[in-house]
């Protein structure tokens, strides 16, 4: 048997590719896949802009149509299909051939063969699954919207590691579903105008704005960290580097992080400056005036 | 929605940005954060902005002692008529004192959250005139933000004791957690540095909690069972703290050994359901009482209270156990060890543990395996007999577990498993045993 050429570059394309090349009971080592989106720049140094549109669209390479139909209905479960669907978002172009490779064991080796977590295999896709997770779980915590002054439109820009913006857009929706927002990423842009979703081709930098309420959250930053307990590996290992260059915060962890031990030390110096009984009649009365009791 | 004045002259903003300042610095020995625990709830039918996911929470970001920062976690006001003489906010203190206005607190936490910076609120207070007085400000706050502006994020609302009932029972209706702190571990202690706190009316008020947390919790389910088709008996739904009710214990402030600090958390985790009980390393504070150290907080011990409160709670440790990994450091948890792993030196006719036949109670047992690293070796022996190399495809550290464990090969390891020289083996090796978190 010839070599088989296919594209994928969504998961529902592998999917229906997936489904001709099984019910032809095509064995792995006989495919190529080729994600288009992912190694576009390589495809363009060797053909024209219009050819590789055109293989945008097409999802074989090979023509199959000689190739007989021998598993009219092949199926996979959807514990399965769902497992692939969260990894496919995995920014890695040798995916697809995973998941077919998987599918394939899963039909003809072992059905239950994604139970089995020390099988080279399921640890990949089990990894991949886990940090497009964290991924998104991240993309939830660290997009920072800021007000475009004298408007309501709330922006952010972010750079996700995986594929993951549209696995975002429910929580997003559902979260802010009353503010006009639009998150944009180096993969694309996603817009909510309170009303409908919808996304937009990519955009390759961040915008710039000034939203002045941003040095309100700087001022919480900086006061809500202890001095006394720096403890710099466990918050990296949270908020990894990567993720700083998007952060407004992430600018004062160095010079919070110097200047933690004199801090610390001048709270305890600060100790023996307890205020005398004097003043202690003095400020209780003071909080009285101030608060005054309702009732007596 | 109605949005609360705007701040849009420089003047307020920069007094707001100072007061912002001293009553988050008056929060940060408050040691939880979570947004967890609470029921899944979105804007998706409403007419503000949040979301709660349910389970986990999430944290926005990370201050560089390497806490995570979920809510906007402030003080309504940092003036204080108690002198509890640990609080950098008690009466004799001379820390500048602010007081936010409850519309501020309500605008504040709308932009942090639209900014996405939070998932909600977290407020506390200091007490001013009465303790009804402040509780019925702190509820303010929370009503508005529900009522006024269909918040739907978290709200965790610090609850003063000795507050009426009343308040203690509408709190509830507007926040997702509620938390009395119970301070320090024993009642001398208490009385001795917090002379107007009575710890009776602490136990009295959390007992209150438990009591409407569980009675909506049968109302839920019960509810839940009826399909409600009309809008106002939906709305009438009982949902009171929903994420329960948490506590935070102050460690070092005080003479009281970890065992009895275990042996208190244990009768507040079985007494009140609380959902956590955090514990807070006594930290130098500006203008501190005589009475307490001046030394840096005792970090590594509070690490491991809260590894062994996590063994109470999800390995199947009790108490007894507890103590038997503490004997050997007189009721102290051991600072070089982890206590999973003191408890595994002090009861070595346990191991060796077959990992390929034993019960998942014997397997939550093994020093530096987690729970889910249980979950792991039970799913993966269902295909085959398990060696040391598929342990390490588990992303178990076999340097942790070879001492304790049989697997299917040989496992040369064991051997000094009756050796004294273990322990010193576990501290040479520096490998910090943080697998339970
Ligand atoms: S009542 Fe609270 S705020 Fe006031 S001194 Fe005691 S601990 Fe501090």
């Amino acid at each position: 048997m010839h070599v088989i050429t296919v594209n994928a570059s969504e998961f529902a394309q592998w999917r229906n590719v997936s489904r001709e090349l099984l019910k032809r009971d095509i064995s792995p080592e006989y495919i190529v896949w080729q994600d288009p989106t992912l190694t576009q720049s390589s495809l363009d140094l060797f053909q024209d802009a219009s050819n590789s549109h055109e293989r945008n669209n097409n999802n074989f390479e090979t023509d199959l149509s000689n190739i007989p139909v021998t598993t009219p209905k092949p199926s996979i479960s959807a514990e399965t299909l769902e497992a692939i669907e969260l990894a496919s978002c995995y920014r890695d172009d040798t995916r697809w051939a995973l998941f077919y490779a998987i599918v394939w064991r899963v039909m003809h080796e072992d059905k239950q063969l994604l139970e089995n977590i020390t099988d080279n295999q399921i640890m990949r896709l089990n990894h991949m699954q886990k940090s497009v997770g964290r991924d998104i779980h991240k993309m939830h915590a660290f997009v920072r919207f800021q007000k475009i002054s004298d408007s309501d439109h709330y922006v952010a820009w972010f750079e996700p590691e995986h594929l993951i913006l549209k696995k975002t857009s429910s929580f997003f929706k559902n979260r802010f579903k009353n503010m006009t927002w639009s998150i944009l990423t180096p993969d694309g842009g996603m817009h909510w105008d309170q009303q409908s979703l919808f996304y937009t081709e990519s955009s390759s930098e961040r915008p710039v704005i000034n939203d002045e309420l941003e040095s309100l959250w700087l001022e919480y930053y900086r006061n809500i960290f202890n001095p006394a307990r720096l403890k710099l590996k466990a918050m990296q290992s949270e908020m990894p580097k990567k993720y700083w260059k998007n952060l407004p915060e992430a600018p004062l962890i160095k010079s919070l992080s110097r200047e933690s031990a004199a801090r610390a030390e001048a709270m305890i110096e600060k100790n023996n400056q307890s205020i005398s009984d004097k003043k202690l009649g003095k400020q209780m009365a003071s909080i009285q005036k101030k608060f005054p009791t309702k009732t007596d | 929605m109605k949005q609360p004045q705007s701040q849009s002259h420089q003047q307020p903003y920069q007094k707001l940005q100072h007061k912002l300042a001293i009553l988050a610095d008056a929060a940060k020995y408050d040691a939880s954060c979570a947004s967890s625990g609470s029921i899944k709830r979105d804007s998706s039918n409403g007419t503000g902005i949040g979301s709660t996911s349910g389970g986990m929470g999430i944290c926005h970001s990370y201050t560089p002692d390497g806490r995570c920062v979920s809510l906007l976690k402030i003080l309504l006001t940092n003036f204080c008529i108690y002198d509890c003489q640990y609080c950098v906010n008690r009466l004799s203190s001379a820390v500048e004192r602010a007081r936010f206005q409850v519309d501020e607190v309500i605008k504040l936490t709308l932009d942090f959250y639209k900014r996405n910076y939070i998932e909600g609120l977290f407020l506390s207070s200091g007490i001013i005139q009465s303790s009804d007085y402040t509780m019925e400000q702190l509820v303010s706050v929370a009503k508005d933000l529900r009522e006024k502006h269909d918040f739907r994020g978290y709200i965790h609302l610090k609850t003063i004791p000795e507050a009426s009932p009343e308040l203690l029972q509408q709190a509830g209706l507007y926040a997702d957690r509620l938390s009395i702190n119970i301070e320090l571990p024993s009642k001398a202690a208490l009385s001795n540095l917090a002379p107007e706190k009575n710890p009776q009316t602490i136990h009295q008020s959390m007992a209150q909690l438990k009591e409407h947390i569980d009675e909506s919790k049968e109302y839920r389910a019960k509810k839940s069972d009826i399909i409600i088709s009309d809008a106002k008996s939906r709305k009438s739904k009982y949902i009171y703290s929903p994420a329960g009710q948490s506590t935070q214990m102050i460690v070092g402030a005080d003479d009281s050994v970890d065992t009895k600090i275990l042996t208190l958390s244990n009768h507040l985790y079985k007494r009140y359901d609380m959902r956590r009980v955090y514990y807070s390393a006594f930290s130098p504070i500006p203008f501190a009482s005589k009475n307490l150290p001046t030394k840096s907080p005792p970090l590594m011990r509070e690490h491991r209270l809260y590894q062994a409160d996590w063994l109470l709670r999800f390995y199947g440790f009790d108490l007894n156990d507890i103590h038997s990994a503490a004997a050997p450091t007189h009721g102290m948890l051991d600072l070089d060890i982890d206590p999973k792993l003191a408890w595994a030196l002090a009861n070595r006719d346990v191991f060796p543990i077959n990992v390929n036949k034993a019960p998942k109670e014997l397997l939550l047992r093994i020093p530096g395996v987690g729970v889910r690293g249980v979950e792991k070796i039970i799913q993966a022996r269902q295909f085959k007999a398990l060696r040391l190399d598929d342990l390490k495809k588990l992303r178990i550290s076999i340097k942790k577990v070879a001492h304790f464990v049989e697997t299917a090969d040989p496992n040369t390891e064991l051997k000094h498993l009756d050796s004294v020289l273990l322990k010193q083996l576990f501290i040479d090796s520096k490998t910090e045993q943080l697998a339970l978190f």
